[in-house]
């Protein structure tokens, strides 16, 4: 926007020193004729008194040469007036040229204000908006979580007391009160989850993810006979990513997979990886109840969930949280699905700019 | 007056009663004293007067304290700033329960003298046992190391 400015500057510039030049030809011509005319009529002079008068020969070389100093002076005069002329003309071009920067120079000041006003204004609006989300967040965690904590308390104290005066009925209304709590404060935890993940920073560090899957797989199973799954974990190339994401994205598909392939006979778990061109894809696969793929778009949306609570539990927030956290390390995520034959999760992660050689892999 | 050796500050109704069940399946609910905000436990700790000139302060200090952080009037980090900031309590243990388990909330709670931060868990089949198994952890810490 500023720049056709000086260009139209700079050319009227040039146009201007054009006309000069031109102009200043013709006058020297004039002056040339001038001061010939102006010899021509001392030498007529001089020729008439010479002839009108005996005067002596040196005399008349005299008037000669007086005469011709004196066109010679005229004509010095004339050059040194044009010359003066040339040069003022040529300042006062400079001079406008210099106000047209300047006028240029102060524009970009002004536009410059300008946009660091609106980055100021901006900026204060987002702190605005961060802090007013992090107030929600925290009242999300203290003033809902205490009065769903009180209901989850009274209904245990209920039971406690009064199950053997309750019939059948009242119990499992009772029990459902307890449930409906429990997946209140599940979900406020995972949204919380999710809001965090979307601010925390990211420390962009060598990730082992073969080790971290089988490292979070036997987390997951340890202690829980129910897990009958077995991991069949190839060699996985090491990321570059924040390593306690990576836990979080490992923690929530190996869960998914094992919760969804629970009711198989043999459940069955494959973690694998594919190279791309500038990416590496890491997949999570199973032989569980698999999905409708006319619903594969909804799986990574908050709260959305394929399969009721009373058959599935969890919050409906493990896979958003997955796909947030790829989407911030720059990755892609997708599902693959067929109802009763299991699922494939797979994401993937822009590979480093440079291996190096210096760190080795760090765990998560 | 000697004091009791567990003393819990907390406002809420719902949980006071969870943890005061839990405590006696633990056979600990003849030690629990129970204050409701924090000007009540700095009056309990300390003295009324909060110099102990009246000589309530003089019995023995509580094995553990829990103390809540949302509470009406004086809240739970005030009292552990004024409870840390006087000789008499400073090495007291004081447990911070809460229902949050924000960063922010965890880390300024240690900042203030905290000895541990305990989220608040509502467990559906024994209401309350994370507190009663804090108490036992700390009376057993106690023993051991006196």
């Amino acid at each position: 926007m500023v720049r056709p400015v000086i260009r139209a500057a700079q050319e009227g510039q040039e146009t201007g020193n054009g006309t000069i030049r031109a102009s200043s030809h013709f006058a020297d011509l004039g002056i040339w004729i001038r001061s010939l005319l102006l010899g021509l009529a001392a030498v007529a002079t001089s020729v008439a008194i010479w002839m009108s008068s005996e005067i002596s020969t040196y005399a008349l070389e005299l008037a000669l040469t007086a005469s011709f100093l004196l066109a010679g002076l005229a004509f010095l005069g004339q050059v040194a007036h044009r010359r003066a002329q040339n040069l003022a003309e040529a300042n006062r071009a400079q001079l406008r040229q210099i106000e047209e920067r300047e006028a240029a120079e102060a524009e970009i000041h002004r536009l410059n204000r300008e946009l660091e006003a609106r980055v100021a204004e901006r900026t204060e609006n987002l702190n605005e908006a961060i802090s007013e989300l992090e107030a929600f967040n925290y009242s999300v965690s203290h003033d809902l979580r205490s009065p769903l904590g009180a209901i989850l308390n009274y209904a245990a104290l209920l039971e406690e007391d009064y199950r053997s005066r309750l019939d059948p009925s009242g119990r499992e209304f009772l029990e459902r009160i307890s449930a409906s709590a429990r997946s209140a404060l599940s979900m406020m935890d995972g949204l919380l989850a999710f809001s965090r993940m979307g601010r925390e920073q990211m420390k962009l560090v060598p990730v082992d993810m073969t080790r971290l899957f089988r490292v979070v797989f036997d987390e997951l199973a340890a202690g829980k006979t129910w897990i009958r799954a077995e991991l069949d974990l190839g060699q996985l190339p090491v990321a570059h990513a924040d390593a306690a994401m990576m836990r979080i994205v490992a923690t929530n598909l190996l869960s998914n997979a094992i919760k969804f392939a629970a009711d198989r006979e043999q459940p069955r778990i494959e973690v694998g990886s594919q190279r791309a061109e500038e990416e590496d894809v890491y997949w999570v696969r199973d032989n569980g109840v698999g999905f409708d793929m006319r619903f594969a778009s909804k799986l990574f949306a908050v709260f959305e969930r394929l399969h009721s609570s009373e058959e599935f539990e969890g919050s409906g927030v493990g896979l958003a949280i997955v796909g947030r956290i790829v989407r911030r390390h720059g990755g892609r995520v997708s599902a693959e699905g067929e109802l009763g034959e299991g699922a494939t999760f797979s994401f993937s992660l822009p590979r480093a700019p440079e291996p190096r050689e210096d760190r080795g892999p760090s765990d998560a | 007056m000697p004091r009791k050796k567990i003393v819990l500050v907390e406002d809420s109704p719902a949980d006071v009663a969870v943890a005061l069940r839990a405590f006696r399946r633990h056979h600990l609910d003849d030690h629990v004293v129970v204050l409701r905000d924090g000007e009540q436990a700095l009056d309990y700790l300390l003295g009324g007067e909060r110099g102990g000139a009246n000589g309530e302060s003089d019995g023995e200090l509580p094995k553990v304290v829990f103390l809540d952080l949302k509470m009406p009037k004086v809240d739970g980090w005030e009292v552990l700033r004024e409870l840390r900031a006087d000789d008499r309590t400073r090495d007291l243990p004081v447990v911070v329960i809460s229902a949050s388990d924000q960063a922010t909330d965890v880390r300024e709670s240690y900042r203030l003298g905290a000895n541990s931060f305990v989220q608040k868990r509502f467990e559906g089949t024994s209401p309350g046992e994370f507190l009663a198994e804090a108490a036992r952890y700390w009376l057993e810490l106690n023993r051991t190391t006196r």
